[in-house]
């Protein structure tokens, strides 16, 4: 009795069940998400730090404020004003989408982008590369990304990628949005050339928020 | 006497010619299995396509264990950002809306994605998180032997993985104890992606 089911689970055909599973692997392959994750470098001072010492000369600091009403530029000591379309009591760039579902989707990141791509044109910031970035308590990690993205790279439309070597600014915002960084030749720590962004303010470091929320 | 004598041979010889028989049997039912390909063959072949199988899900699976030396937790919508910049193995601080976890460990549960104020120096107000500041500071240690056995330096290196609706308060919060537990550089981690869906999450809306 014993013997004669052995000899019929031996006899037990697989290659239905492995051909389905063959077919599943792929299927379940297509299904897996890639995700290539990468970082953003980023300094935030330390609270008790001091304030930096007095030369006499006005700081060259270039300070970005986003609140949930927009963007506010402070390049030097003084902010800078409102563009067209905004309250001149108000941001220097308000909402473009104030209705929009996330919060990412809400701000100009168009006039942002061609605001400090024109900062940088001027001979006068074109070597300077950090920028503080300070946001209100409840602003959302995924803005405060996209606000690095803007102002850490300078693009370029995609069309031109391959041909560009510096940033441009932009003409819409779809074109915006399909625009990537530039890609220039630099010596990497082994000494062999590898292509890497070319930076609009590439230092980026976080402010300590104003605590009143 | 004769008459048992000759029953004994007789009975031997009937034995012997059923073994002989039986043996016939045997090969010849061996040879028909041969001919059909055998039970013995059709295993053969199962258990090489399984072994197949089992070769490539071990080699995705090693594969996709040995990338990242970041790990995504579930429930975190990390954002999406240009940035090309490969990680590196360092501390991993995630931030998601069930609250921060180190090396897979919840250290400090939120509520409405804050930090309760008992859990912080000085209050609701206040940016030291206390739970956090313990287990950053005993990693830090960790971390300083294990760069003295090796003859290397404790650079306090961190990389924060944070969920896209993570506010700026609680990340200041973070990081402020991470710099007081000797953490000095942070990196955010992202999915590579365009500038599009930028600061957005993979399964965001459409545009």
């Amino acid at each position: 009795m014993a013997r004669n089911s052995i000899s019929e689970a031996e006899n037990v055909n697989l290659n239905p069940v492995l051909n389905l599973v063959l077919v599943m692997i792929p299927l379940l392959l297509l299904s897996v998400v890639f995700m290539t994750i990468s970082v953003i470098e980023v300094t935030m001072p330390q609270r008790s730090a001091g304030a930096a010492p007095n030369t006499g000369e006005p700081p060259k600091r270039l300070q970005l404020f986003i609140s949930k009403q927009g963007f506010t530029l402070v390049k030097g000591v003084s902010s800078m004003p409102a563009i067209d379309g905004c309250a001149s009591d108000g941001p220097t760039i308000c909402l473009a989408h104030p209705e929009a579902e996330l919060d990412v989707d809400r701000h100009n990141w168009f006039a942002l982008y061609n605001m400090l791509f024109d900062i940088k044109s001027d001979p006068d910031w074109a070597m300077h590369e950090q920028i503080e970035i300070v946001a209100d308590p409840s602003i959302n990690f995924g803005v405060l990304i996209k606000a690095m993205d803007v102002s850490r790279y300078q693009l370029v439309p995609e069309a031109d990628a391959s041909i560009a070597t510096k940033g441009k600014a932009m003409g819409s915002v779809m074109e915006m949005n399909s625009a990537v960084a530039v890609l220039t030749e630099v010596t990497n720590d082994e000494g062999a050339f590898v292509k890497a962004p070319l930076g609009m303010f590439p230092v980026v470091v976080l402010g300590l928020p104003t605590m009143t929320q | 006497m004769a008459m048992a004598a000759e029953n004994v041979n007789s009975a031997t010889q009937s034995v012997t010619e059923n073994a002989n028989d039986a043996v016939l049997l045997a090969r010849a039912a061996a040879r028909r299995k041969e001919r059909r390909g055998g039970p013995d063959s059709k295993s053969g072949l199962s258990m090489n396509s399984l072994m197949d199988m089992m070769t490539i899900i071990l080699v995705f699976l090693l594969k996709s264990y040995g990338e990242d030396p970041i790990v995504v937790l579930p429930n975190t919508d990390v954002p999406i950002s240009i940035a090309q910049v490969t990680p590196e193995d360092m501390t991993v601080l995630t931030i998601n809306k069930e609250g921060i976890f180190m090396v897979r460990q919840r250290v400090v549960e939120l509520e409405e994605g804050r930090v309760p104020g008992n859990f912080k120096k000085g209050g609701e107000g206040g940016l030291i998180i206390e739970p956090l500041e313990v287990a950053l500071r005993q990693e830090a240690e960790r971390q300083r032997t294990f760069a003295m056995a090796t003859g290397s330096t404790f650079e306090g290196d961190m990389t924060i993985v944070a969920d896209q609706v993570t506010n700026y308060r609680l990340l200041v919060e973070v990081m402020q104890t991470a710099i007081g537990a000797d953490f000095k550089r942070f990196r955010f981690a992202v999915i590579q992606g365009d500038m599009a869906h930028s600061g957005r999450y993979a399964g965001a809306p459409q545009l």
